[in-house]
């Protein structure tokens, strides 16, 4: 119990929060608005983070200009896996996407002199005999951390440091987004979610229309990519399982995947409901050893959804009318 | 009058069977031209052939002066050639002001990056939201503006499936059915609705209809199809008379009477 009790864990576990946050972000734009349901949306973050850190490692570039390449990367992949998938119907594009998310896996884990295989980010070839790729960033959280000291006290650390720029990221991107989702861009893509011939048959280009959502929602799931990585410090090609694309569906769904402001509050919820049963450490589930606790945590979010889908299948802050229409 | 839309030898199979077979169709300026024919006759084959929404094997279809046969639905929407759909098809999860808003064009809105210019995306809008005012209150929906378009009845749809495709600034409207399954007073407002609206903008209407009493009333010209092909056309009393139609569609009932 003693984890439970350190504000240390807690800080992480709002971090991962906000970094969970920006992720599904990326996936509400695509899903909430053009109900394109994007099933490898890991792959962004498996390419704006391996980019950046090859370019700092290997190439050693500027690290705030890798971050930035990173996220047009994960763009670019995005709009790769839009241009050559789109146009199939919604449930193949979803077939296509996994595939894609693992292909970039794949290639991750199988190309050693790059990005360093399955053993991970530590093992990119590097000049300087080590491969970190925080080191200037390490800097910038230092000082941070001096500066909030006199605040937070005993809750200055690297991760407090690291929360404050994720969430204050958050913030503005959600802030973006909600004003997106106002414009006639937003609109036409809410059409297209029930229909594709009515706005075509009105002037619209509904691949193009899309396709933008992907992309922006491809970006903005780099950004939480780039995040992950600085917290960490290393890379596993392992960190980019499709699980983790589910864990960002399950912050839309318990969010409710029509509004923006469902998104921070459902990866808060997901965050302290991950975190929060690793400490089930009492019969029924001291019955079971830790390995197969972890899986039961899983589960236990799978009945978390579960019940919600049966009792407010809008998410939090859905919008329950539009769910009924027919 | 000249031509706004010339359908040449359009031809159209699905694995063997054919849709279209070298239909032809010239529809005048400002006239309201119907298509009648028999279930199966090819008549929403040719609608979809004209809109874009599939393409001609062969054949050309010119509208107002371009040539369309290769051009994708939303291209040919912004010439100016509009459809709506059997069975009105609206964006049930959207409001009806908004149903209609989508169908503005040039919305400067619809690029991303206009996010930025808030104050031109405004201004847009709220023209466009007043013109939407106005075409609901034309057609009778002004008390739904903010309801979901999905509670609307069918009849209701029709209307607003209307009034949207008015919204685009249509030079030709291609009504797929306007008037199936609708009550007789709805009719005569869709009737009357369609009327005005053809006088204000100097409109060309062209629809795929089985009512043909109402046929007959509104057509300057109708056109009849039978599996695939255009087997006759003419004024509408011509139609009545012509050997062809009566064994095709108009069946022995009309013969005898």
């Amino acid at each position: 119990m003693t984890a439970f009790l350190q504000p240390g864990f807690w800080v992480f576990v709002v971090l991962m929060a906000g970094i969970y946050c920006i992720f599904a972000l990326g996936l509400q734009v695509q899903y909430g608005l053009g109900g394109i349901l994007n099933f490898g949306h890991v792959a962004t973050m498996a390419l704006s983070s391996y980019t950046m850190a090859i370019l700092v490692i290997t190439y050693n570039w500027n690290l705030y200009l890798a971050c930035f390449v990173g996220v047009i990367m994960a763009g670019l992949g995005g709009a790769f896996l839009g241009l050559t998938t789109l146009r199939l119907r919604g449930d193949y594009f979803s077939i296509v996407s996994i595939a894609f998310s693992e292909i970039i896996r794949y290639i991750i884990h199988n190309s050693d002199h790059l990005t360093g295989g399955s053993q991970g980010s530590l093992n990119i070839p590097s000049s300087k005999g080590y491969a970190s790729y925080t080191d200037s960033f390490n800097k910038v959280l230092m000082n941070i951390q001096d500066k909030i000291k006199p605040i937070v006290g005993s809750f200055a650390s690297r991760d407090m440091a690291l929360l404050l720029i994720v969430w204050l990221t958050a913030i503005i991107l959600l802030t973006i987004m909600s004003f997106i989702q106002k414009t006639s861009w937003a609109r036409v893509l809410r059409a297209t979610r029930e229909d594709d011939d009515v706005p075509a048959s009105l002037g619209k280009n509904v691949f193009l229309f899309r396709l933008s959502s992907v992309i922006v929602g491809s970006v903005i799931g780099g950004i939480a990519g780039i995040y992950w990585a600085l917290e960490f410090s290393i890379l596993d090609p392992a960190d980019f399982q499709t699980i983790v694309t589910f864990f960002a569906w399950m912050v839309i769904i318990l969010g409710g995947a029509t509004r923006v402001k469902g998104v921070p509050l459902g990866a808060l919820f997901f965050g302290f409901l991950y975190a929060g049963t690793r400490f089930f450490q009492f019969p029924p589930f001291t019955w079971f050893d830790s390995v197969q606790r972890a899986y039961l945590r899983i589960m236990i979010i799978g009945f978390v959804l579960i019940f919600l889908m049966l009792k407010r299948p809008q998410g939090i802050f859905g919008k329950r009318e539009e769910m009924v229409l027919e | 009058m000249d031509n706004i839309l010339e359908v040449q030898n359009v031809s159209k199979s699905f694995a063997g069977i054919r849709a279209c077979e070298n239909a032809t169709l010239s529809i005048k300026r400002g006239s309201v031209t119907s298509i009648i024919g028999p279930n199966g006759a090819g008549k929403t084959s040719l609608f979809n052939l004209i809109s874009g929404a599939i393409s001609p094997d062969s054949g050309s279809i010119n509208f107002n002066g371009t040539e369309i046969a290769q051009k994708h639905p939303h291209e040919i929407a912004r010439l100016g050639l509009v459809r709506t759909f059997q069975g009105a098809k609206v964006i049930r999860r959207l409001s009806v002001m908004e149903n209609i808003l989508l169908a503005a064009q040039n919305n400067p809105g619809d690029h991303l990056w206009r996010v930025l210019t808030p104050r031109v995306r405004k201004r847009f809008e709220d023209a466009a939201e007043e013109r939407a005012l106005d075409l609901l209150k034309q057609v009778g929906l002004e008390s739904f503006v903010d309801s979901y378009a999905g509670i609307l009845s069918g009849g209701q749809r029709k209307l607003l499936d209307l009034a949207r495709a008015m919204m685009a600034e249509p030079k030709m409207l291609l009504l797929d059915e306007p008037f199936a399954g609708v009550n007789p007073a709805l009719v005569e407002k869709l009737v009357s609705v369609l009327q005005s609206l053809k006088k204000q903008h100097d409109l060309t209407f062209l629809l795929v209809e089985h009512d043909l009493e109402t046929v007959m009333n509104i057509s300057d010209e109708v056109y009849v199809m039978a599996q695939g092909t255009v087997i006759a056309n003419g004024l509408p009393n011509s139609i009545y008379d012509n050997e062809v139609v009566i064994d095709a569609y108009l069946g022995s009932r009309r013969k005898s009477s």
